[in-house]
């Protein structure tokens, strides 16, 4: 009896360390960004003046810069609301398109015979090479192609590297529907794209909310490939945080603000697609 | 009479493994037909060829008197009930059973109609809103059935439906599907590796072995007259006695030879041609039933084995050293183990089998229990 308290204990205790561990950065975020200048690079976490300052200052630019100054080329002079826009956009579209062609492609893989079996296992060498290798010499095609500070730009290049975990992801999905349902739904009179989209589909709705929501994260918080090709049209939100500095150095307070605000969408967007992913994460394993 | 599919020398290879070698055989309307076999003997590839599932290498099929061979199969006017797998899950039984009517657009208040039809005579009613996943394996081999019924196919294709579901279902279920078969008169094409099943539902079987269709008749004739050695051991239950020897003709008498041992063969010497394997090995082939305890019997042997089987008595009677018979008698004889008996075998019931060809001599003219 005593000592499963003590073993209870101790579960508690190590998931403590490491919820504390995980939420550290958090709660520092949240205090810097009520924290007013003079309190950014003391060490005490609550502020002793709390302020919404930040928060205001993120959407007044021409005020930030009063305060706080220029500094360089860096210079904020768009508030925080078309980077969130921009961010938005092209997050959603490159997790729809990723998700839609990595289905596809999985299906494929899945069903029919890639040629040879490094042909799937290719896709992952995007993933393997370090993106700062291949984007220099994508600024440059791009910059001939028109592509940078667009849409259009950031999503291509955003979906074509992330494809390749909607593949992954839902090809183990796809692999654990029978493929007898397939030839029933055939047989009586589907077509075969009708196939794929009124029995296949559904079935994997679990898998493409798991993907989804791996793509939108990946997305939502890549900053490389964004600062390279971004620059005041398509500036995305990570870019925009990066901006914040003035004569006086990082101004962490507005970054600080601005990543609260930022981290707030894909924590809302994860708590209401909860159900889905449990179901996909527990999948295959309660197929009997 | 009409045939609803005809298949034409059809071939199918998986690798370096014949599936299906030279396949031919007619399904005339409103029969059951079953394909008959072990497993691997390709008459669930036979099968999925005529779906469309599979594309032959050589040959033709016959659906209605078209040739579906080059068509998808949701152009065929087939559908397929399988062995497993047979319903989604994701969807109600209702939406089960509508699936094959909503993916060809008809208007919501006929598919509701006709689900209703379907599920009625398949006892399904009481289940339609249920989820599909959540019902009994047997209830889910009904849905199966009933989203074949309601699109209305030309031919109903079955793969081996009864297999996974327990004993007492399937015996009902196979009443059933025989009753329903006879009410809406369709075509039907049954795969099962299960003989007695075969021989209870069919109108007719034909009996597959390593790719080759080797005999198509109706049960009765698989049962009394089968072709073939391959045939003979596979189909009965109890199966047949064999016994195995050299066929040799001495004085105008013919004899099975094994050893010292010796079986005189005259009265079936006079059903079949048996010049032909003279002084080679053969098989004859007798089922218990056709056998019987008999003081003029031509073999003698000890009792080895008695089972009680309701109201006979079946003895196992080692007659010869490796040669155990099987044959039934009534309660009231007096048999104890190790009495000695001699057996007689109705004549027009024994068989013989080239042992290397597997193949039957042909009949002398007189009847052999050909109908």
């Amino acid at each position: 009896m005593e000592f499963r308290i003590v073993t209870k204990a101790l579960k508690y205790i190590v998931i403590g360390v490491f919820a504390l561990w995980t939420l550290i950065p958090l709660a520092w975020i949240v205090s810097l960004a009520f924290k007013s200048y003079a309190e950014w690079r003391v060490s005490y976490f609550v502020p002793k003046n709390p302020t919404t300052d930040n928060f205001v200052l993120l959407f007044k630019p021409e005020e930030l810069l009063g305060r706080y100054g220029v500094m360089g080329a860096t210079a904020i002079i768009e508030p925080a609301t078309k980077p969130l826009i921009n961010s938005l956009i092209v997050t959603a579209a490159t997790t729809f398109l990723a998700v839609f062609i990595g289905f596809f492609t999985a299906y494929g893989a899945s069903r029919y015979r890639a040629p040879g079996p490094f042909t799937l296992f290719f896709t992952l060498l995007t993933r393997m090479l370090p993106p700062a290798i291949f984007i220099t010499p994508i600024m440059v095609y791009y910059s001939n192609l028109g592509l940078l500070d667009t849409y259009f730009g950031l999503v291509f290049l955003y979906s074509a590297v992330t494809v390749t975990y909607a593949i992954w992801i839902l090809k183990g999905f796809i692999d654990a529907v029978p493929v007898e349902w397939e030839e029933a739904a055939m047989l009586e009179g589907a077509t075969p794209i009708k196939v794929v989209f009124k029995v296949v589909l559904p079935l994997v709705r679990p898998g493409l909310v798991v993907a989804g929501l791996f793509i939108f994260l990946l997305t939502w918080s890549e900053l490389l490939f964004a600062l390279v090709l971004t620059n005041i049209s398509a500036v995305t939100l990570p870019v925009h945080i990066s901006k914040y500095v003035g004569a006086v150095g990082q101004l962490f307070g507005p970054q600080a603000a601005l990543a609260l605000i930022g981290s707030i969408i894909p924590v809302a967007i994860g708590y209401a697609i909860q159900k889905h992913l449990v179901t996909g994460f527990t999948f295959g394993m309660v197929r009997g | 009479m009409n045939a609803d599919v005809v298949v034409e020398s059809v071939s199918k290879r998986f690798g370096d493994v014949v599936a299906v070698d030279g396949v031919s055989f007619d399904v005339y309307r409103g029969e059951i037909f079953t394909l008959l076999g072990p497993s691997g003997c390709g008459k669930t590839t036979t099968l999925r060829i005529i779906a469309g599932l599979e594309r032959p290498d050589r040959g033709r099929v016959y659906i209605g008197g078209k040739d579906v061979t080059d068509l998808p199969p949701q152009k065929r006017d087939v559908c397929l009930v399988f062995q497993e797998y047979a319903v989604f899950p994701h969807m109600s039984v209702y939406e089960n059973i509508a699936f094959g009517l909503k993916i060809r657009r008809i208007s919501p208040s006929d598919v509701g109609k006709r689900v209703s039809e379907v599920a009625e005579v398949l006892e399904l009613t009481e289940h339609l809103e249920k989820r599909a996943g959540r019902v009994g394996l047997s209830e889910q081999q009904k849905i199966a059935l009933a989203r074949c019924m309601v699109v209305e196919p030309r031919v109903l294709l079955l793969d081996e439906p009864l297999t996974l579901v327990d004993a007492r279902t399937r015996e009902k279920m196979r009443r059933e599907l025989r009753e329903i078969q006879r009410k809406i008169g369709i075509t039907m094409l049954y795969v099962t590796h299960d003989q007695l099943e075969a021989l209870m539902l069919s109108d007719r079987i034909a009996v597959m072995s390593k790719g080759k269709l080797v005999q198509v008749g109706t049960p009765i004739e698989i049962y009394d007259n089968p072709q073939s050695l391959f045939v003979a051991q596979f189909i009965g239950s109890p199966t047949m006695n064999f016994i195995e020897g050299v066929l040799r003709k001495y004085g105008g008498s013919f004899i099975l030879e094994s050893g010292n041992f010796r079986i005189p063969l005259d009265d079936v010497a006079k059903l079949y041609n048996l010049e032909n394997l003279m002084d080679r090995e053969v098989v004859i082939g007798f089922r218990p039933e056709d056998g019987s305890i008999d003081a003029k019997g031509a073999v003698e042997g000890s009792v080895e084995v008695i089972e009680v089987v309701g109201d006979r008595l079946a003895l196992h009677v080692r007659v010869f050293r490796d040669v155990v018979l099987k044959v039934y008698t009534t309660i009231y004889d007096d048999v104890v183990i190790g009495s000695k008996v001699r057996l007689s075998v109705n004549p027009n019931k024994v068989h013989v089998f080239d042992k290397i060809s597997g193949r039957k001599p042909l009949p002398t003219g007189v009847g052999h229990g050909i109908p």
